[in-house]
C-alpha cells in the first residue's frame, strides 16, 4: 500500500521479490544493495537462519528524488523454503508490486509453478486479486548451461504477457531492469483508471495532505505526553513509519519502520495460529527500554517507546484511549484518498522514468 | 534427536534430549496452564513434551523465530543488545519468547493467571542455566547449502553507460507505447535482453555493445 505525504513530498512503495527457494531473491537485493550508490540506498538488513537462508525476510530500502519529490522504494525478499510459508505471506502485506523470481533451471519447473500459486494464494488470502497487482516476471540463472528456453519459460510463467527480464543474480546482469520495471508500476497505479477500486482493503494508496500530516502528529504529541512515553510511531504494516513524536532513540525511521510492521504483522498471524482472536498486542523490553504497540486499525498500529521504569498501566491505558480517535481520522484519509489522488498523475506519469533512471548516477 | 536438514542450528544426543524433556516439563509443571517448546533459530522444533491440540506448531514456531529474528535487529535500531518478545490476547492470554544461549528459542505459551514475571524467575534461575547447558553440548549440523553470494562483473564505462541508456529508453516506450512492445516485437526484445544477459555476465563486452546498437536502432524504427 503506497503512501503519498504532500507536506514532505513524499512518495513510498513497497516491492516483493516472490519465488521459490534458492532462485535469487536474496541475490538480486544483495547486487542492487553493492551496485546503487550510497545516497540512493538504506541499510540492507537481512534476516537470516544461522546458515544464511532467508529466514523472515530481507530488506533493502532504494530513494531517489525529482522534481522536489523524494521517491522511496521498500525492497523485500520474501522467504523462499515451504517451510516459511506463513511468514512469506505477511511480507506480501501491502505490496505495490512484486518481482516474480524464476529459477531457469529446467529441474525447477515444478518449484516454481508452487511458488506462483502460493503467491496466488496467498494474495487471495489479503484480500488481493493476483491479476490486479503490477508484476513483473525475472528469469534467473540464465549463465548456467542447460536452462529451459526463454520461449518455454515465457509460456509456462507468463500467460499474461507481463514484462519479463532475463537475469543473471549473481553477476548483477538484468536485476535493476526488473526492479525499475516493477517500481514503475507501482507508481503507474496512481493514475491508472480503476486500479485502486481492484485493489483489496491492504493494497490501496493513502494520501495524507499537510493538513492530515498536522492533525496527526497533534495527536501523537498528546500520546506521548499523556502517557510519559519517550516517543510515539504511527506506523503502516506495508510501508512503515507513517508519523511519529517525541524522542525516539534512532534516526533510521526506515528500517525501525520495517522492522515493527513485520514484528506486528507475525505476532498477530501467530496468535491467530493459537486460535486466539483476542490479539491486544505486542511488548519488547530489553535492559533501557520497552516498546508497546496496539492495533488501530486493519492496516496500522500504535507503538509506544518508553523507559524500562515507565509507568505500564498509563501506557496501556494511554493506547486504548488514543488509538479510536486515531482510527477515526485515518478512516476519513482512507475515504478522501481516491480522490486525492488524480492530482498526482501527471506529475508521476512525467517524473516516474526520471527518478529511476537516476537511481544509478553518483 | 536428529533433524536432518541444512539449515537446522543443532543435533542433541539421547542425554541431551532426555534432558531437555525434564527441563521443559519443569516449566510447564511450575505454572499452571501452559506449554513449552524449545526451536532453534531458523524456527524448526526441538522438541516439545505435549502438543497442544488443534494448533500447527510448526507455523507458529516460523512465526516465532521470525519475529525474534526482527526483535533482535529492533534491539541493535534503537542500541540495546537484545529484547524479549510477549504477545498479549486479552487479559488472560500470552505467549513468551525467551533466548536460549545463541542458539536456541523458549517459547512458552502462558493461560489464565501465569504471570510474565513468575516465568523470567524461573528462566532466570536453575531452569535457564539447564537449557543454555543442553543447548550448548549439542552438535553443530552440517551445512550443505551454500548462502547467496555476489559476484558482480563489470563492464566498461561506456558499455554500461550503453545498457542504461538502453534501458531507459524502453522504459520510455513500456510507459507510452506498451501496445508496440507485445506480439512479436515483445518475443524480438525479450531475445535481445537474453543475448545482452548473456554476452554481460561472460564479459563479451564487443558483443553486449553490438547488441544494445543494434536493439536501439530497430526499437526506434518501430
Amino acid at each position: 500500500m503506497a503512501i503519498i505525504h504532500e507536506a514532505t513530498k513524499e512518495v513510498i512503495c513497497k516491492v516483493v521479490y516472490h519465488g521459490t527457494g534458492k532462485c535469487g531473491k536474496t541475490t538480486s537485493l544483495m547486487y542492487m544493495d553493492y551496485h546503487l550508490p550510497k545516497i540512493h540506498r538504506g541499510k540492507f538488513v537481512s534476516l537470516e537462519t544461522p546458515t544464511e537462508r532467508t529466514l523472515f525476510f530481507d530488506l533493502l530500502p532504494v530513494k531517489t528524488e525529482v522534481g522536489g519529490w523524494k521517491f522511496r522504494f521498500l525492497l523485500y525478499a520474501t522467504p523462499g523454503q515451504e517451510y516459511y510459508q506463513a511468514s512469506r505471506k505477511l511480507i506480501l502485506k501491502g505490496a505495490d508490486s512484486i518481482v516474480f523470481v524464476v529459477d531457469s533451471q529446467r529441474e525447477r519447473a515444478q518449484d516454481n509453478w508452487e511458488a506462483y500459486e502460493l503467491l496466488d494464494k496467498n494474495l487471495r488470502d489479503l484480500g488481493q486479486r493476483v491479476e490486479a497487482l503490477p508484476m513483473v516476471v525475472q528469469y534467473n540463472k540464465r549463465d548456467i548451461s542447460g536452462v529451459m528456453p526463454m520461449d518455454d519459460l515465457e509460456r509456462r510463467f507468463n500467460p499474461r504477457n507481463l514484462f519479463s527480464y532475463p537475469s543473471v543474480a549473481r553477476t548483477g546482469q538484468g536485476v535493476v531492469e526488473a526492479f525499475l520495471s516493477a517500481a514503475r508500476m507501482s507508481m503507474s497505479r496512481f493514475w491508472t483508471k480503476d486500479s485502486q477500486a481492484n485493489m483489496g482493503e491492504m493494497f490501496r494508496t493513502s494520501v495524507f495532505t499537510e493538513d492530515d500530516t498536522e492533525h496527526l502528529k497533534k495527536l501523537m504529541a498528546r500520546l506521548v505526553h499523556e502517557s510519559g512515553a519517550n516517543g510515539a510511531l504511527l506506523v503502516d504494516e506495508g510501508t512503515g513509519v507513517i508519523s511519529s513524536s517525541g524522542d525516539i532513540s534512532t534516526t533510521d525511521q526506515e528500517t525501525l519502520g520495517a522492522l515493527l510492521a513485520t514484528n506486528f504483522a507475525a505476532a498477530q498471524e501467530l496468535s491467530s495460529g493459537l486460535g486466539s482472536t483476542g490479539f491486544t498486542g505486542l511488548m519488547q523490553r530489553g535492559a533501557l527500554w520497552l516498546m508497546r504497540a496496539a492495533r488501530v486499525d486493519q492496516r496500522r498500529f500504535l507503538v509506544l517507546v518508553c523507559k524500562r521504569s515507565a509507568n505500564r498501566r498509563a501506557i496501556r491505558d494511554s493506547i486504548t484511549y488514543f488509538r479510536g480517535p486515531i482510527a477515526e481520522y485515518l478512516k476519513q484519509v482512507d475515504l478522501l484518498s481516491p480522490s486525492r489522488l488524480p492530482r498526482f498523475g501527471e506529475l508521476f506519469s512525467h517524473s516516474g522514468n526520471i527518478a529511476l533512471a537516476g537511481l544509478e548516477k553518483p | 534427536m536428529a533433524i536432518g536438514d541444512a539449515n537446522i542450528g543443532f543435533t542433541l544426543t539421547p542425554e541431551g534430549r532426555t534432558r531437555l524433556i525434564r527441563a521443559l516439563d519443569a516449566v510447564t509443571q511450575s505454572i499452571p496452564q501452559s506449554a513449552a517448546l524449545l526451536i532453534d533459530l531458523a524456527g524448526r522444533i526441538v522438541d516439545v513434551p505435549k502438543r497442544p491440540p488443534g494448533v500447527n506448531l510448526e507455523a507458529i514456531s516460523a512465526l516465532a523465530a521470525g519475529c525474534h529474528a526482527s526483535t533482535t535487529e529492533l534491539a541493535v535500531t534503537m542500541g540495546e543488545k537484545s529484547y524479549a518478545l510477549l504477545f498479549e490476547h486479552g487479559d488472560d492470554r500470552q505467549v513468551y519468547v525467551w533466548p536460549v544461549g545463541t542458539r536456541a528459542l523458549l517459547v512458552v505459551l502462558l493461560k489464565g493467571s501465569a504471570s510474565v514475571e513468575q516465568l523470567e524467575t524461573h528462566m532466570e534461575g536453575k531452569l535457564g542455566v539447564e537449557l543454555d547447558a543442553v543447548v550448548k553440548d549439542a552438535r553443530e549440523p552440517m551445512k550443505s547449502v551454500p548462502p547467496p553470494r555476489i559476484e558482480p562483473a563489470e563492464g566498461p564505462s561506456l558499455i554500461e553507460e550503453k545498457v542504461r541508456n538502453l534501458n531507459a529508453f524502453i522504459m520510455d516506450i513500456q510507459a507510452n507505447k506498451p501496445a508496440s512492445l507485445s506480439g512479436e516485437s515483445g518475443k524480438r526484445l525479450l531475445k535481445a535482453r537474453e543475448e545482452l544477459v548473456q554476452a554481460m555476465s561472460h564479459g563479451f563486452w564487443d558483443k553486449a555493445s553490438a547488441i544494445c546498437d543494434e536493439t536501439r536502432k530497430w526499437l526506434s524504427a518501430d
